[in-house]
């Protein structure tokens, strides 16, 4: 009888112990029991939660936005703090609270989440990102019959390859990349925006001979070298051969068989082997760009429109803006407009999906875009809403390339197959261990790999 | 004459060399500390320099942005309650790994043995939770730290039992005691050492654990101190370094002081542990 | 009365191996089937293809790759950690006036995240950072690197950033295996003549067979299983040059091929298995035997 005595208070002991470990207590006496005081403990423990948050409201929800930091730093007009206080208001029984990923982990977070049926309410991505790396058309709510699209101006570029809508973004994108530079330096050393790479080449030569170092490559990061390729050669594309996209998608030509892609590849190493760029490219940074074009020793660099206002937040002092990459001769330069970003997706496990409709309908009323273009200047995708007042270098990049129709659209916005292993290759080249020509050849069967893991036509 | 001498020189020697061996150790720690009093500016030279003007406010700042204080507190409630629990259960696990010799006890040594060498699966392990409707919340981190860290304890608190004279518990035991009363009249106390050995390992391992509250807690409000790391890094990674510095010092501050504290015995304890495992 | 049985009853594993077998053993014994399937995120149907992902581990340049340098960080830290770990505890075992304050600093870098380590050492790391800049003004300048770039050097940068932080640790098991040893060894062996090289191979070396096991053993599952160093330090970069199998297992889950993340993450766990199993039973059975 002993026996089954210390048994029993063996398993008891280390079961209250550990449930007393989490601040509750519980009495179990067998292994049902455990998971019923498990459940107990945890019911009582979000209760607790929200009871703390909400002062004692039981029926509240929160609502949970998910995202990468990153994001959230790059598009704050999508996360105005002034417009979720507005939403709380207007909802008081339903709270929001973000939920911020690290950029590196953010993907695979979410991946993880939604294959194992936890995710949260509202996942905010990249468009065409999100189809790809998210599966939207499989994991999310078709929202094509809400409120909210008949709100939407250009119901176009919120549409899946299906046809259907799977979510909201505030923006008509504008934004694009380029060459961002010190337009102060380059107004000291009388230097005009290049317009070809011979012109290009022409200042780099002048700004080496002055000490400076003209370009400022950041690629310690995977991600920051490819905005070079994905404005270029979607510059390329877009000008002379617009069905490349699709033949690439269908295997009718291979990457290493278009030169434009290897000529604009050689011209950024070049660069960097003539010394046009720091010698230290693969050590630095994206973060890193602040205190770099702050110093004056480096005259330009890779990056976006947010890039630009981050350093003119950052050094109130000098002017920066941003030109198109001069890579392909002789060509008028067109601005590269990136993908969609910041769509706000409603997971199918979502818990809340009612609530988080009701939010994304709020969201998409004119009232909130005036509200968000406090944050930062976008142009709204929203009827009725008003248009934005760019500050200095957006208001004339968007008067002078997108008005006018000079932009393209890049090439990361076609692609089907996640792009990381390329951009290793890239850091492949600068490391110099593979050649623009074997970055290429490489790339092109991990691609046909990739795409047929997707189970994708002709692979 | 000179033997004496020379070993007085010899020790003057290694102590001049251990120091600087102890300067190549704490340098970099010294360039995160000085660092989060410095500048931004001054911040970016990374060196060994005193702050021209020593700015607590940096600590402030971060604590207010990072909103520290409530992830202080989470991660105090996870590693603590992860703590106990593995401690009582490894250390019940152990007495019987020690002291039996059978064909099962070694198996269950093995069987342990390998949770320090397979990695952690997570995608089954959230069905999991899902499934027993405790995904997301503080419990289900605090199960799984503890399955997570029971192998490497066991595998201590056996090394450790086992130099404890069998004698003394066996002596109790022959005066009426149960196993858990002698467990806890004898072998508990014996075990003080080895106690704060294994919590110190466990509280620094569970408090520096981030890939965990990442996948397994839903509510940021939840979220633990060390995360904020990757959010000052993100944020400030280049226009100040300061303020990732005083992260960085706040993120690993609990851990230096609760070692700084328990030195000594946890040095003995590991080991007198380990050794004998 | 009368008892029956032990007294150490095997209840007493029972939280242990319920919380152990449940939470974490299931699901992982779980996984070894997903390694044999082709399951990736957005297909609808997972099914058996048997052992393909183990066969594109092994015909993959990329993951032979991650392969090789994982085992490579593996040689260097277990050399690199014991070899310093029996130094510094040869070293602070020795009477001296600083004693405790050498044995709190060597350990004080295993109690900070290996993450908050590994952003500290980006920048001294650096080309222009201050490693460089040190090895420059005390006239080395020779020995200058791009210490986390160089794709020759990456991994034994690494490396030495994980056996600066651990080298304390497995000092103070070292430490313990010295303390263990009765001075009379040492008296007896002075008597005889020997000299203090001599006692070190006749009486310390030997005497610390169990520390020198069981640090063999810690430094060993733990080089195998690397994954936060690179991951702060380079996050496998440049290019692919510092990847290795825990990193590589990441970023295929990151990428949804979750079948062959897997597959790779069972391919780890055979590895340590078969080389720590045998270690810890040849370090039982000589236990036993004494």
């Amino acid at each position: 009888m002993k026996n089954k005595w210390i048994k029993a208070t063996g398993i008891i002991l280390a079961i209250s112990l550990l449930a007393a470990g989490c601040g509750q207590s519980g009495t179990a006496n067998s292994k049902q029991g455990e998971s019923e005081a498990n459940k107990e403990a945890a019911e009582e423990e979000s209760v607790k939660g929200s009871e703390e948050k909400d002062g004692g409201k039981k029926e509240s929800v929160t609502l949970t936005v998910e995202a990468s930091q990153e994001i959230v730093n790059n598009i704050p007009y999508a996360f105005s703090e002034e417009n979720i206080a507005a939403f709380e208001k207007e909802y008081p029984e339903i709270k929001v609270e973000l939920v911020l990923n690290p950029d590196a982990q953010n993907t695979s977070i979410l991946q993880t989440k939604l294959a194992s049926g936890q995710p949260s309410d509202l996942i905010c991505y990249n468009k065409v990102s999100a189809e790809n790396e998210l599966e939207v058309a499989k994991n999310c709510v078709d929202l094509s019959a809400e409120p909210f699209v008949e709100n939407i101006a250009d119901k176009e570029i919120l549409t899946a390859p299906d046809g259907k809508i799977y979510g909201f973004a505030f923006e008509v994108k504008t934004g694009g990349m380029g060459v961002v530079y010190n337009r102060d330096l380059f107004e000291e050393k009388g230097l005009e925006v290049p317009k070809t790479y011979d012109e290009f080449l022409s200042i780099c030569e002048k700004l080496s001979g002055e000490g400076i170092t003209p370009f400022y490559g950041p690629f310690k990061d995977v991600w920051t070298f490819q905005m070079w390729t994905t404005s270029t050669w979607g510059y390329y594309v877009a000008q002379f051969e617009p069905d490349l996209w699709d033949r690439l998608n269908a295997n009718e030509i291979g990457w290493d068989e278009v030169p434009a892609f290897r000529e604009s590849l050689e011209k950024a190493y070049n660069l960097y082997k003539d010394g046009y760029m720091q010698s230290t490219v693969l050590s630095d940074d994206y973060n890193s760009i602040t205190a770099a074009m702050g110093s004056k020793e480096y005259a330009m660099t890779v990056g976006s429109n947010t890039t630009v206002r981050d350093l003119l937040n950052a050094h109130p002092d000098i002017k920066f803006d941003m030109f198109p990459y001069p890579v392909y001769e002789g060509e008028e330069e067109y601005l590269t407009i990136s993908q969609l970003d910041a769509e706000f997706f409603i997971p199918k496990d979502a818990k809340h999906i009612e609530e988080a409709k009701t939010f994304l309908n709020f969201m998409a009323r004119p009232e909130q875009c005036d509200r968000a273009q406090a944050a930062a200047s976008f142009v709204p995708n929203v009827k009725g809403a008003k248009e934005p007042e760019f500050d200095d270098f957006e208001g004339r990049l968007y008067e002078e390339y997108n008005k006018t129709g000079k932009t393209v659209l890049e090439m990361n916005a076609y692609m089907k197959v996640d792009l990381n292993d390329l951009w290793v290759y890239f850091q492949d080249m600068f490391a110099g261990v593979k050649t623009p020509e074997e970055v290429l050849t490489s790339w092109d069967a991990a691609f046909e790999e990739l795409m047929k893991a997707k189970g994708i036509e002709n692979f | 004459m000179g033997a004496r001498r020379k070993a007085a020189l010899t020790r003057i020697l290694l102590q001049i060399v251990l120091l600087l061996i102890s300067l190549v150790i704490i340098a970099p720690l010294l360039i995160m500390l000085l660092g989060a009093f410095k500048n931004s500016t001054e911040v970016t030279s990374f060196n060994l320099e005193l702050p021209e003007k020593w700015l607590f406010e940096n600590f402030m700042t971060v604590i207010e942005q990072g909103k520290l204080l409530p992830a202080f507190w989470n991660s105090i409630l996870i590693t603590l309650a992860s703590t106990a629990a593995t401690i009582l259960t490894s250390s019940l696990a152990a007495l019987v790994l020690a002291r039996r010799n059978t064909g099962l006890s070694r198996f269950l040594y093995y069987f342990f043995f390998l949770g320090t060498i397979i990695p952690m699966q997570i995608m089954p392990t959230i069905r999991l939770f899902t499934v027993m409707d405790i995904y997301g919340g503080y419990l289900n981190v605090i199960i799984l730290y503890t399955a997570i860290n029971i192998p490497f304890s066991c595998f201590l608190y056996t090394g450790f039992i086992k130099g404890i004279p069998k004698v003394l518990d066996e002596s109790a035991f022959i005066e009426g005691a149960s196993a858990l009363q002698t467990y806890f009249h004898i072998i508990l106390p014996l075990l003080k050492p080895c106690n704060i050995t294994v919590l110190i390992l466990l509280f620094t391992g569970i408090w520096n654990e981030i890939n965990i509250p990442l996948y397994f807690l839903n509510n940021p409000a939840k979220r633990t101190l060390p995360l904020s790391v990757y959010q000052f890094f993100g944020m400030y990674g280049g226009s100040n370094w300061n303020l990732v510095f005083a992260d960085l010092t706040l993120a690993a501050l609990p851990v230096v002081v609760l070692f700084l504290f328990m030195q000594k015995q946890f040095i003995n304890g590991l080991t007198e542990g380990a050794v004998k495992g | 009365m009368r008892r029956t049985g032990h007294i150490y009853t095997y209840w007493l594993t029972i939280p242990a191996l319920l919380l152990f077998g449940i939470f974490f053993v299931g699901p992982s014994v779980y996984s070894i089937y997903y390694s044999l399937t082709d399951w990736v995120i957005g297909k609808d149907s997972v099914s058996f293809i048997g052992l393909e992902n183990y066969r594109t581990i092994f015909g993959s340049d990329e993951l032979t790759h991650a392969i090789y340098n994982t085992f490579l960080y593996a040689v260097i830290v277990v050399i690199g950690k014991n070899v310093n770990g029996l130094l510094l505890a040869l070293a602070v075992n020795t009477k001296m006036r600083l004693q405790g304050y050498f044995r709190v600093i060597f350990f004080l870098p295993c109690v900070i995240s290996t993450i908050i380590i590994g952003l500290v050492f980006v920048p001294v790391l650096h080309p222009n950072g201050i490693l460089n800049e040190f090895l420059g003004n005390i006239g080395l300048g020779f020995l200058q690197q791009g210490w986390l770039v160089d794709t020759k050097i990456v991994m034994v940068s690494i490396a030495g950033v994980s056996i600066w932080q651990w080298s304390g640790y497995h000092m103070v098991i070292y430490l313990a295996g010295l303390q263990g040893i009765p001075d009379s060894y040492y008296e007896a062996a002075k008597i005889d003549g020997a000299t203090a090289l001599q006692s070190f191979f006749g009486i310390t070396f030997p005497m610390l067979a169990p520390a020198f096991n069981i640090n063999m053993l810690l430094s060993l599952i733990g080089g195998l299983k690397v994954f936060s160093e690179p991951y702060a330090l380079t996050n496998g970069g440049p290019g692919n040059a510092s990847q290795v199998i825990a990193l590589e297992v990441f970023s295929k889950f990151g990428r949804g091929q979750w079948g062959l993340g897997t597959a790779l993450n069972v391919t780890l766990a055979i590895f340590v298995s078969v080389i720590s199993i045998p270690v810890l039973y040849l370090m039982r059975k000589r236990e036993v035997e004494e």
